[in-house]
């Protein structure tokens, strides 16, 4: 067993490591070398067997998952659960062994064992049930798996399952399929794959036969295993099968990845340590009381369960679940849905923030973000357009760039006229993302583009291709000039090479030098702010050479078979240049406000992307994610520079760290952003900041992103880009795919923390009462005040509702403004809060509870002086005729009848100075004047729970069933003045802490 | 092959089994630190001066707390009616919800031997003085010391209703109550409630039990085995009331009720009650017996011992 799981965590360490491929590099011939195959015939069905044989199917192979009984005992028998087991057991102990030793045995511990049994299982399934639905992480990746996929053996191509394919075939990809193994593409016809799936960015790729880059996911001859042809179709040779491929590997990890404990399941081992350390001790000294009393070793070692028991606080385990529920239903209304309850907690004490870029941070939409032509920078902010609009209107320039831009456009808007009613920036679009953006734009400023695009009809185009870079079409124009118009739009540097004079102030003139530098400045300019650049250029063709009905030849060229082929009947150079579009993904709207409370909150953001540094770089200054003002270049530079505040760090960097160089990096720089990393690397910055003790929060969309996500104390998945995979192996998922719901998540985490330590104060107050009664019985040998069913009665009736109340409680000061909470000093439950509710606000209610005793018991009776002692006379069957103070001869029956009516009091009692205890939980430090009434359910449940003590004590049947007698109404007065000495001494108690701080009450009692 | 991976395994259970230790001696340490840290003479977390402070502070909200108690119980003592509760009768729990006021019966000599509960089990030796232990010998003296101590009140002769029944055969203290002699006098009595008095009853002529009572005055009182069983080995049972001896039945008088509480209480109220003399039981057989009495709002319940009481007679050797 050791072994298996030293060889898994040896597996699990190797797929940390970037996968191994230089497919991509090799020329294809190389390729069909390696795997024995060749394009035409492709494998014979021997050898792919053998190949089979040896690699196995080409599926994800599942992981061993937990069995379900297993998944379910683990909610039955963990934690808290334990605790309450472990009571339940001895409570059935302590019943046998009265059982067989007393000849009148009472069946409280049966009940009690019971009770304790029903509330682990009941909690038990409700939070397995909780668990049940958010873990199928295996099952989302099999939705990435084709069904059918088409290969070329012995030369003939068929359909075969794709579990069968192996390393060396040739697959036939068409539009609308997965790709079912990696490949290395052989021929593409306008093949776009959608990597969504992988990376998360929804734009959808063009991938062809070139080798364009390094980088696997980037390079263009590369298609991955469940990702999606939108468009196109391609052949392509299989380089990887089933859990080696890409997305195998990372499906792989991401189910190995076990994660710690949650930081909430820390605090609540800790309150367990304390709770069950007390309860022990106090057993322990009561019990060797009780053998100096006089009782029998049975006796004392069911007087030392009971009272262990008696401090097992039943309901909190239900109170805890259902707070967290409940919090978990108010974020989903925010948009933030959390499928592991304990991950609410989390977040709020989250101290890192590890974010993605694309989708999170910014709208995932492409956008005209500036301008430049006549020598000025404009930013096409539709506003600033609007202010500037007579210049823009009387502007040749714009006018002319406006038109290339228009018509050098192959975007269109969806053709339905619901859609085209809509605002211009809400509009389906189809196409290119940058295309969509000038398209957009150009909409917006000009007007119906469509109807422009119409009178300038289209005479023929070349698309853009990642070999040519640019894009052209030829127009016929309505401007009365007959000669055709060249529009040209595409990469800068491409089209500057093509371009000899430019066009400012309504004048063409030569592009020379002076303008070329002008160009240069403008470009760096627009490039640092991370936008991507677009030049566009014209040319009029000369009427003579092109007269109106010339046949222009674009088809010649075929730029998926030959891309370097560039021979048209008509010049591409000579063009005159207009101006740069730039565009950026820009950052939503209300993310630099977050990332701003993020800050004021104490929590630091590292920004993981695979975009390039100077796009992260530019989108992480706009969001305030880095504050400096250095230059990209000056940032890159500060990676190593341990005093910088901030720093920028390329994926290849990060490759040649050690973890030293890596805890240092992140240590010490507090603004850092990771550009072009990789999902393995992700997942080493994650593991990095956890070894450094902090809590991670991750946010990702892409499946590249699951393994960090998994890893993360708090995976945060996007709810409407986000793949599936990402989704479930996530904690929380945003449902607006808007960071700034994170910071909602956040403040409720931290408030229900804050509301978690009022809940556990408050159930713990009752502990004493319901305690004290049993140990008076004990040493006065005075009747039991207070009977197990009663106790039951609080614990998980009454108490119930208001102590869930307690998660309603609004913060009592701006928790957003601190830092989070040091998982190593600030626990939940402190000494100096069992001290609070048991020592303060628990003894106050028990003498509430033994005030009522008394007078109920003098008032029938038994003056207190005739109590003490009587124990043993009161409980014998034998006596049927026991004197009380007035000489009254009480049998058994009767006593018992006034010791029931004694328990209803006591529990009536505890349940009035419950009242003032729960508002006096409501606020840790404010007066509660100042907190306010306004929780209107936490008001509902102190009517509540008055309502079912009156229930329980008065309706006929239910209070024979819970052993209670109804009350005389002037004993429900009774506890009043202890209800306000509760209210009037912790009012007094949170003054003095307000006014002096740090005096011994503060230290001592504010939890 | 093989031994590679055994000793693989061997290792990793030694590296775990060290893991745990380590981590045990951490927690250990810990725990030490806690309890007493040296370093800061901090004993539980806190030093001596924080100490005294939380326990000052605890001593005074004790007080404080201790003191409201005491004050506020005092007041409401001493609000409360001298001679009698505030609750009696029907206001008072001897009213519950499956218990009409009713009041018990209860028997004498009842006592408890050693550090056992009390009990309802009177076992009786003869005075053949060979046979017998002195543990047994000493119970017998214990029923009759336990039956002179409750009938001392009765010879307060001062007493306004004294309670006297003048002919009680061998139940006195002379003749050791018969529990020398293995015929046992047991005196039955009704429990005391403020305010209660039984009606008589026209006599229940289906109840076997009672139907035997018809003719007695007064409330009729009697006793008999519990099961068929009991009564055959019970024998013959004869009855010292007020209004003279019978074989059938005991009785009450009327007279002497209500009890009117601690007002009574001064006077030293006598309260009734029935000798029974069980003449001739079956020995070395446990017997049960049951006295009812019977009133018109005194309702019988068995296992509440309403209106009833059951002990157990033993008999240790045939006289």
């Amino acid at each position: 067993m050791f072994r298996e799981k030293l060889t898994t965590r040896k597996n699990l360490e190797a797929l940390k490591h970037e996968i191994d491929l230089d497919e991509h590099k090799l020329s294809i011939n190389e390729v069909y070398r390696r795997y024995g195959t060749s394009p035409a015939m492709g494998l014979s069905e021997e050898r792919a067997s053998v190949i089979l044989e040896r690699d196995g199917p080409n599926d994800l192979t599942p992981i061993r998952r937990t069995p379900e009984i297993v998944r379910l005992a683990k909610n039955m028998f963990g934690g808290f659960a334990m605790l309450l087991w472990i009571g339940a057991v001895l409570c059935f102990i302590a019943h046998f062994l009265e059982l067989y030793t007393l000849d009148d045995p009472q069946y409280d511990n049966m009940y009690l064992g019971i009770a304790l049994a029903s509330v682990i299982i009941i909690t038990g399934f409700f939070s397995y049930h909780q668990q049940a639905k958010s873990s199928k992480i295996m099952e989302s990746f099999k939705y990435l798996v084709p069904q059918q996929a088409c290969v070329v053996r012995h030369g003939k191509s068929r359909n075969i399952n794709p579990d069968k394919i192996v390393v060396g075939d040739i697959v036939e990809i068409q539009r609308g399929n997965r790709i079912p193994a990696d490949i290395r593409i052989i021929r593409a016809h306008g093949l776009k794959v959608d990597n969504s799936s992988l990376t998360g960015e929804c734009e959808p790729q063009v991938r062809g036969i070139e080798y364009t880059n390094d980088d696997i996911l980037e390079t263009r001859n590369l298609a991955f295993f469940g990702t999606f042809a939108v468009e196109g179709s391609c052949i392509g040779v299989v380089i990887r099968t089933g859990d080696k491929t890409f997305i195998g590997r990372i499906a792989n990890l991401t189910a190995g990845i076990e994660r710690g404990h949650t930081p909430i399941a820390v605090e609540i081992t800790h309150f367990i340590r304390i709770i069950t350390i007390i309860a022990v001790v106090v057993g322990v000294i009561f019990c060797i009381c009780s053998l100096f009393l006089g009782y029998t070793y049975v006796e004392a070692v069911v007087f030392l369960i009971s009272i262990i028991v008696a401090q097992v606080p039943e309901g909190l385990l239900a109170t805890v679940t259902v707070c967290l529920t409940l919090t978990a239903q108010r974020m989903a209304r925010k948009n933030c849905l959390v499928k592991n309850l304990e991950a609410i907690e989390t977040l709020g004490s989250t101290t890192v923030i590890c974010t993605d870029k694309t989708g999170t941070l910014t709208q995932n939409q492409m956008t005209v973000a500036h301008m430049w032509f006549d020598n000025h920078i404009i930013d096409s902010d539709i506003d600033a357009f609007h202010t500037q609009s007579n210049y823009i209107k009387y502007s040749h320039c714009w006018s002319a760039l406006a038109r290339c831009a228009t018509l050098c456009n192959t975007a269109t808007f969806t053709d339905d006229p619901n859609n085209l009613s809509k605002p211009v920036l809400q509009r389906q679009c189809e196409g290119d993302a940058s295309e969509i953006a000038i398209l957009k734009c150009m909409e917006d400023i000009t007007g119906n583009v469509s109807n422009y695009r119409s009178i300038n009809s289209k005479v023929c185009e070349v698309q853009f291709s990642s070999s040519n870079r640019y894009q052209l079409s030829i127009h016929s124009t309505d401007d009365n000039d007959e000669r055709y118009l060249l529009v040209m739009k595409g990469a800068p540097e491409k089209i500057i090479k093509n371009c000899s004079t430019i066009y400012v102030d309504g004048c063409e003139i030569e592009f020379n030098q002076f303008w070329k530098t002008q160009y240069e400045t403008a470009f760096k300019e627009l490039s640092n702010h991370g936008e991507r650049v677009l030049a566009f250029a014209d040319y009029r063709l000369p009427l003579n050479k092109y007269p109106r009905g010339y046949e222009f030849d674009c088809d010649t060229i075929n730029f998926h078979v030959n891309p370097y082929f560039e021979h048209f009947n008509f010049p591409t150079d000579g063009l005159r240049f207009l101006g740069l579009i730039s565009l950026i993904d820009p950052p939503r709207v209300n993310v630099a406000e977050a990332v701003q409370k993020c800050r004021s909150a104490g929590i630091r953001l590292l920004m993981i992307t695979g975009d390039h540094p100077l796009t992260a770089a530019a989108i992480a200054r706009y969001t305030g994610i880095i504050t400096d003002q250095d230059t990209t270049e000056q940032l890159i530079e500060n990676v190593f520079d341990n005093n910088a505040r901030s720093c920028v760090i390329h994926g290849s960097t990060l490759k040649t760290m050690n973890s030293i160089q890596l805890d240092n990096l992140i240590k010490y720089h507090q603004e850092i952003v990771f550009a072009r990393t990789s999902p393995q690397q992700k997942l080493i910055i994650v593991e990095t900041c956890q070894r450094l003790g902090e809590i991670v929060a991750v946010t990702g969309d892409g499946v590249n992103d699951s393994p960090a996500l998994k890893k993360a104390d708090i995976g945060i998945a996007m709810g409407i880009t986000g793949s599936d995979v990402s989704k479930q192996a996530s904690d929380m998922i945003l449902l607006d795919d808007n960071f700034a719901s994170i910071i909602t998540g956040i403040e409720q985490g931290r408030i229900i923390f804050d509301n978690l330590k009022k809940s556990i104060c408050y159930t713990l107050s009752s502990k004493i009462p319901e305690l004290s009664p049993f140990l008076l019985y004990m040493i006065f040998q005075i009747p039991l005040p207070l009977g197990t069913i009663a106790i039951l009665c609080i614990d998980l009736g009454t108490d119930m509702l208001p102590a869930i109340s307690l998660a309603y409680e609004r913060a009592e000061s701006d928790i957003m403004k601190r830092p989070p909470r040091d998982a190593k000093t600030e626990h939940l439950a402190t000494d100096r809060l069992i001290s609070m509710s048991y020592g303060q606000l628990g003894m106050i209610q028990a003498g509430g509870g033994f005030f009522v005793y008394t007078i109920v018991m003098a008032e029938n009776g038994f003056f207190p002086s005739r109590l003490f002692g009587l124990r043993k006379s009161w409980d014998s069957r034998s006596i049927n005729d026991l004197e009380d103070s007035y000489g009254q001869e009480w049998t058994y029956e009767q006593r018992k009848a006034l010791e029931d009516t004694c328990h209803t009091a006591f529990f009536v009692t505890v349940v009035i100075v419950q009242w003032t205890v729960l508002l006096c939980c409501k606020s840790r430090r404010n007066s509660l004047f100042r907190q306010g009434m306004s929780n209107h359910v936490l008001n509902m449940s102190i009517i509540f729970e008055t309502l079912l003590a009156i229930l329980i004590s008065y309706t006929p049947y239910i209070n024979r069933g819970l052993m209670m007698y109804p009350l005389k109404l002037h004993w429900w007065f009774l506890p009043l003045p202890f209800t306000l000495l509760v209210l009037i001494y912790d009012e007094w108690r949170k003054w003095i802490i307000r006014k002096y701080p740090g005096s011994i009450i503060d230290q001592e009692t504010s939890y | 092959m093989h031994l590679k991976t055994k000793s693989k395994q061997r290792r990793s259970i030694r590296e775990w089994y060290q893991d745990f230790r380590s981590t045990i001696n951490k927690h250990l340490h810990t725990l030490g630190n806690f309890i007493y840290n040296q370093e800061h003479y901090e004993i539980f977390g806190r030093d001596g001066k924080r100490w005294s402070k939380l326990a000052a502070f605890y001593f005074c909200f004790y007080v404080v707390l201790g003191g409201f108690f005491c004050l506020y119980l005092s007041i409401f003592m001493s609000l409360l009616p001298l001679h009698q509760p505030r609750y009696i009768g029907n206001d008072s729990r001897l009213t519950s919800r499956n218990n009409p006021l009713s009041p018990g019966l209860s028997f004498r000599p009842q006592t408890s031997f050693h550090l056992n509960d009390v009990q309802t089990l009177i076992s009786l030796s003869s005075n053949d003085k060979e046979n017998q232990k002195e543990s047994t010998n000493d119970k017998t003296e214990i029923y009759i010391k336990n039956l002179d101590e409750y009938l001392k009140v009765y010879n307060n002769t001062q007493s306004s209703k004294n309670f006297t029944i003048h002919d009680v055969g061998d139940c006195n203290s002379i003749n050791h109550y018969g529990y020398k002699n293995g015929k046992p006098c047991i005196l039955i009595k009704i429990n005391k409630l403020i305010g209660f008095i039984p009606e008589v009853n026209r006599t229940d002529v289906d109840n076997k039990h009672e139907s035997e009572c018809i003719g007695i005055p007064n409330i009729p009182v009697r006793c008999m085995g519990e099961y068929l069983f009991d009564q055959e080995m019970l024998g013959n049972v004869i009855y010292y009331s007020e209004s003279g001896s019978s074989d059938v039945c005991g009785s009450i008088d009327i007279k002497h009720f209500p009890y009117n509480g601690k007002k009574n209480r001064n006077n030293v109220y006598q309260a009734p009650y029935v000798w029974v003399q069980f003449q001739n039981i079956t020995p070395y057989v446990l017997i049960s017996v049951e006295c009812r009495i019977f009133a018109a709002n005194i309702f019988y319940d068995k296992i509440a011992q309403r209106g009833s009481i059951r002990f157990q007679l033993y008999l240790n050797k045939k006289i």
